[in-house]
């Protein structure tokens, strides 16, 4: 049998990282990256699914104008909690936790990240954020939705859930600080010999991009939430007017954090975008140079455009002027790997295999979600649309459509090599359909909602806005359905599945030289870097030995 | 070129989705939307068309599986399609901000109409000049308008959608809003910054009168000395924000409904009764929490009224009944 | 920054050689020195951010309630202030020498200036406990509860008891205590890392081959000696 470089034989019975210590405390105390990674993707699972069943209340709620399945207080806290899991236990932690902490390191041939156990202090901290996440809602749970304004927010009356609330969000910014500082860490030194920084795989340069906005931009949600919780306590007056404070400055903090979170959301999004649709057009990403600078791009001027969610607060004309300005330069770099991406299927060899499918449902919910934020950034037309339904609409185009899809494309892509099975082609394919479909179904209607008027965070509405309200709750079940489909296949294919090789897509990054699932340590030797969209003489042998190089090409 | 574009989209959102154009800029903040409208489609259907096309072109078969020879870098390309939309989003940028500055600019029409807007939950109060207030806005058409707003418990924000305006009501602060309503007629008015319970009921009407004189004898309304005390309570209903928690069709809201209130034998929550007449009444409103209806929570705040006022009140809910 | 010191065929070194405190993801002490310094400066750097949060609520009440801070800082005592700028600067002092001595596998210097950085700490969160207590003792609370007794009135200048007492006094404490207060726990996780390096050092763990530990906690300290240094004259001299 000829030697083939680049390939890892499999592994002995027992060897691999899943079988590496058994017993709880070998996982709830691991130092393994990999297995740190499992842990996270379960708790954002389970996080996405509470956040779901919210969102599907709120929609049959919304079934009829005058509402009535729930009180106006239980639908003002289900929306509030529903953006509060989705937002800081699903989203902002997603792909970097879970899929960016499996494969970072094996995508440097690397052994570990830099610091193991800051990783799983990250956990913990995840996990006690999301404990006291549970006990607010436990507790009777907080209304004034998830952006948290005073003084509604701070008042007496709203109770002590408030204070909860803001502990978990201190908590689990903490645990994102952490995660950046790991990863900008991690790709900055612990490069092999041949990569350089030009020789990163794409969604390296998206978690590092994602990492300098975690550390710079997180801290700001710390020190907002520590002084909520004080003003609640002890009325220090800097954001209650009732005691000297002002809170329009709330505003100003929380966003400084909450808009460079959404490119926490999506750059590592738009990494797993540029590796699938790569891979699955067995070309090089096309201007590679370009992506990864406009993902720095993106991450720099994200942090100076959050005025744009206050036009109507109160704020400067010329303020938001500035503001309007750079948010329109934000979409510059958006439109740029847009193009990329799509000068990247040109003449390829496509393969629509389910990670693919769910990219090519990105560009298209990825145009929507981006072309509907200039109506938002744009002065004239943000003051009247400002808090209705169209702006949902737009955040859950980018934040569920883009983000999530996205997700489900990683997740599906890099599943042998995390679990060693081959996931189910069929209901892969259908969960993407139907995901693609439902999505649409819920949150078209929505932009014309707000186009004709209807405010956020209605409980009950004018029965003028019936229609669309229907077709978003249908939707929203046909979306659902769509993600249990997605769920259940993969969970089907752990015990069904076709074992996986090494290398099932025939991609060029390190992770797909190592046997699936990897071994503990990942690689006996550090190996040699190699250029990660350089796919030349790999050869699909069969389906069970996956692809496999010819010795001697392609080593960069 | 934006002129017969945006009358096309003009027909065809008009059809079910633009509301009214109401206000003197509703018609340049539609142009914006269009412009921007026919922008992205255009390259929506860029992308689509070009995803659609090179998968359908360059799939995977068996006659092809690898892909064509092709580069994978072009920096003319790379400028082009960076230049380009940089030079659309500033065009955008550019009109947007003018018709933004246009909207705060005096409008021509005469000294403007001041009212003071004052939100709490979950109604709205608008003071007229001459000192009449009501829970609708009144405002005339062609006048311009300013309202100087504020907000005494949280923040709540006015939004017109048929006038494409907004501006939030901050408590500790005045917020302005300067417009010029064009057509008469009645608009809504809703509040698009999350206040509470109610927050989806805190609606009310812009009513704009077709000339001075029709506003005018509006606001001479209810201002003669010979006021009935049942006036003086259905006025009290709407200034005090009653409104907001009792009903006068049945239903019960966040508070007792007040149709058919008065005599009734009310249930307590603490499984007494008592029958609603004045005092209750006066109970009720100085002190909420005393006596508390079955079904019902206790967040009713006090309310101070002088006597006259309280009279006025008993007297309205007597006319609340059906029947003698 | 490549390229971990491995051997030529870029195995990593068989266990026997593994220096002891080489973690299992670096191939060198150098890279891993090098990490951890990136590391530190990565997570000073969300220090900055979280303190310039409290800097900038600092400047939005002082530009909106100019007379009010140039008013309410003499309840401050600035001679204590200057005391502890001077303790905290001398324990960055002894923390630098600290890196030093490991460097140079000096033990008894490595102990001494631990324990000399530990000691200082120590004064200055002891002169704060009297500040604070002086303070909380005579009324002069946060926020609402701020109701200075006649004796603290008594010990501001003359000119400056004469002039009436600015609305929402409570507001500057409430920006002071916040800001102190961070920052004194700031220095009490840094009197718990000290502690924990001179138990490691007592042990032997750190010499010219090994000193990140003290390098990374010195640099943590530097930053809060500098925060000190910002909040200082903003409450006490201005």
């Amino acid at each position: 049998m000829t030697t083939i470089a680049g390939t890892a034989p499999a592994l002995a019975a027992g060897e691999s990282y899943l079988e590496h210590g058994h017993g709880l405390r070998s996982w709830l105390l691991t130092l393994d990256h990999k297995r740190i990674g499992i842990m996270y993707l379960a708790a954002i699972t389970g996080a996405l699914l509470l956040g779901g069943v919210f969102a599907l209340v709120l929609r049959l709620n919304l079934w009829r104008p005058a509402g009535g399945l729930v009180s106006n207080d239980v639908y003002n806290k289900l929306f509030t909690l529903h953006g509060a899991v989705m937002v800081f236990l699903f989203v902002i932690p997603g792909i970097p936790a879970a899929l960016g902490n499996f494969v970072l390191p094996l995508q440097l041939g690397a052994k570990d990240l830099a610091f193991p156990r800051v990783n799983l202090i990250s956990w913990w901290l995840y996990m006690t954020g999301a404990a006291l996440f549970v006990a607010t809602l436990v507790s009777g749970g907080i209304d004034s939705g998830w952006t948290l304004y005073p003084p509604y927010s701070l008042e007496e009356s709203r109770g002590l859930g408030i204070l909860l609330a803001l502990s978990a969000l201190f908590v689990v910014g903490f645990s994102s600080i952490l995660t950046g500082l790991n990863f900008i860490a991690t790709i900055h030194t612990m490069r092999p010999r041949g990569m350089g920084w030009f020789d990163l795989p794409l969604f390296l340069w998206a978690l590092y991009a994602t990492g300098i906005i975690q550390i710079i931009a997180t801290p700001v949600l710390g020190i907002t939430a520590a002084m909520g919780f004080l003003e609640r306590l002890f009325h220090l007056g800097i954001f209650m007017p009732e005691y000297g404070g002002d809170p329009v400055l709330f505003q100003h903090f929380f966003w400084f954090y909450s808009h460079p979170a959404v490119y926490i959301m999506i750059l590592p999004a738009m990494g797993i975008v540029s590796e699938v649709v790569s891979v699955f057009s067995r070309k090089p990403i096309f201007g590679y140079r370009f992506i990864a600078m406009s993902s720095i791009a993106i991450a720099v001027i994200g942090f100076f455009v959050w005025g744009h969610h206050m036009f109507v607060s109160g704020q400067s004309r010329w303020a938001s002027l500035v503001f309007s300005f750079l948010t329109f330069l934000v979409a510059v770099p958006s439109a740029i790997k847009t193009f990329n991406w799509l000068a990247t299927l040109y003449k390829g060899a496509i393969d629509l295999k389910t990670p693919m499918i769910y990219v090519l449902a990105f560009f298209a919910i990825f145009g929507v979600g981006g072309l509907t934020g200039l109506f938002l950034g744009a002065l004239a037309t943000d003051v009247a649309l400002h808090d209705t339904y169209f702006v949902v609409a737009h955040f859950h185009f980018v934040m569920v459509g883009a983000e999530l899809t996205a997700f489900l494309a990683g997740l599906h892509y890099w599943w042998p090599k995390m679990t060693g099975r081959m996931y189910g082609e069929t209901s892969g394919r259908v969960s993407a359909v139907l995901v693609f479909l439902g999505f649409h179904l819920t949150f078209v209607p929505q932009f014309l909602a707000g186009v004709a008027g209807m405010p956020r965070r209605y409980a009950t509405y004018a029965p003028a806005f019936q229609a669309n309200n229907r077709l978003s709750t249908v939707g929203a079940f046909v979306l659902a359905l769509g993600l249990v489909v997605a769920l259940a296949g993969l969970v089907v294919s752990l015990f069904r599945g076709q074992r996986a090789p090494a290398n099932p897509w025939g991609a060029a990054s390190l992770e797909w030289t190592t046997p699936s699932p990897p071994a503990h340590d990942n690689f006996a030797e550090t190996p040699r870097g190699n250029k990660p969209y350089d796919f030349t003489g790999l050869r699909l042998v069969s389906e069970d030995a996956g692809w496999v190089r010819a010795a001697g090409e392609g080593r960069g | 070129m934006r002129q017969p574009l945006h009358s096309l989209l003009g027909t065809v959102l008009a059809a079910g989705y633009l509301p009214e154009r109401a206000s003197s800029v509703a018609e340049g903040v539609d142009r914006i939307f269009g412009f921007i409208f026919w922008l992205s489609a255009f390259f929506l259907a860029l992308i689509l068309a070009l995803t659609v096309l090179f998968v359908a072109r360059y799939r995977k078969r068996p006659s092809r599986t690898e892909p064509e020879p092709s580069p994978s870098q072009n920096l003319r390309l790379e400028l082009v399609w960076s230049a380009i939309p940089l030079a659309l989003v500033m065009v955008v940028f550019a009109v947007s901000t003018r018709t933004y500055f246009r909207m705060s600019e005096p409008e021509a029409g005469g000294p403007a109409l001041r009212i003071q807007v004052t939100a709490r939950r979950w109604s709205w109060w608008f003071e007229h000049p001459g000192g009449k207030g009501a829970g609708d806005l009144h405002l005339v058409a062609g006048r311009p308008t300013e309202l100087v707003m504020v907000s005494t418990d949280v923040i709540h924000s006015l939004y017109l959608p048929d006038f494409r305006l907004k501006q939030d009501a901050v408590p500790g602060r005045f917020t302005r809003l300067a417009f010029k309503p064009i057509l008469p007629g009645r608009f809504t008015i809703t509040c698009a910054e999350f206040c509470g319970t109610d927050h989806s009921r805190m609606t009310a009407q812009a009513v704009v009168h077709p000339d001075q004189a029709s506003f005018d004898a509006w606001a001479r309304e209810g201002t003669q000395a010979a006021a009935t005390l049942a006036d003086v309570g259905r006025a009290i209903y709407a200034a005090k924000g009653c409104i907001a928690c009792h009903s006068l069709d049945g239903t019960p809201r966040v508070g007792p409904t007040f149709k058919n209130l008065w005599g009734k034998e009310e249930k307590l929550a603490d499984g007494t009764s008592v029958r609603v007449d004045e005092e209750y009444v006066r109970e009720s409103i100085l002190k909420p929490g005393a006596k508390v209806v079955a079904g019902f929570a206790n967040v009713m705040p006090p309310v101070p009224l002088d006597e006259r006022e309280m009279q006025g009140v008993a007297a309205w809910l007597q006319t609340l009944r059906d029947g003698p | 920054m490549t390229a971990p010191g491995t051997d030529r065929a870029g195995a990593t070194m068989p266990a026997e050689d593994r220096p002891r405190f080489l973690a299992i993801q670096f191939d060198s002490m150098g890279a891993q020195a090098a990490t951890g310094k990136l590391g530190i400066w990565l997570f000073l750097g969300s220090e900055i951010l979280f303190f310039g949060g409290l800097f900038t609520a600092y400047g939005v009440y002082r530009a909106n309630h100019h007379e009010l801070f140039r008013y309410a800082r003499h309840f401050l005592d600035w001679r204590l202030g200057a005391l502890n700028t001077v303790v905290l600067v001398s324990s960055s002092l002894s923390a630098a020498w600290s890196v030093r001595c490991a460097q140079l596998g000096q033990r008894r210097g490595l102990h001494a200036t631990l324990l000399a950085t530990f000691a200082l700490a120590g004064v200055f969160m002891a002169v704060k406990v009297v500040e604070y207590s002086h303070k909380l003792h005579n009324g002069v609370g946060w926020g609402a509860s701020c109701h200075p007794s006649e004796e603290i009135l008594a010990t501001l200048p003359a000119a400056v008891r004469a002039l009436p007492a600015p609305e929402h006094l409570g507001t500057f404490f409430s920006v002071y205590y916040l800001m102190t207060g961070l920052h004194g726990l700031h220095v009490l996780v840094g009197m718990g890392l000290y502690l924990w390096l001179l138990g490691r050092a007592h042990r032997g763990d750190f010499g010219p081959g090994y000193y990140g530990p003290v390098d990374t906690v010195a640099l943590y300290w530097h930053l809060v000696d500098m925060i000190w240094i910002f909040l200082f004259p903003l409450f006490y001299l201005m």
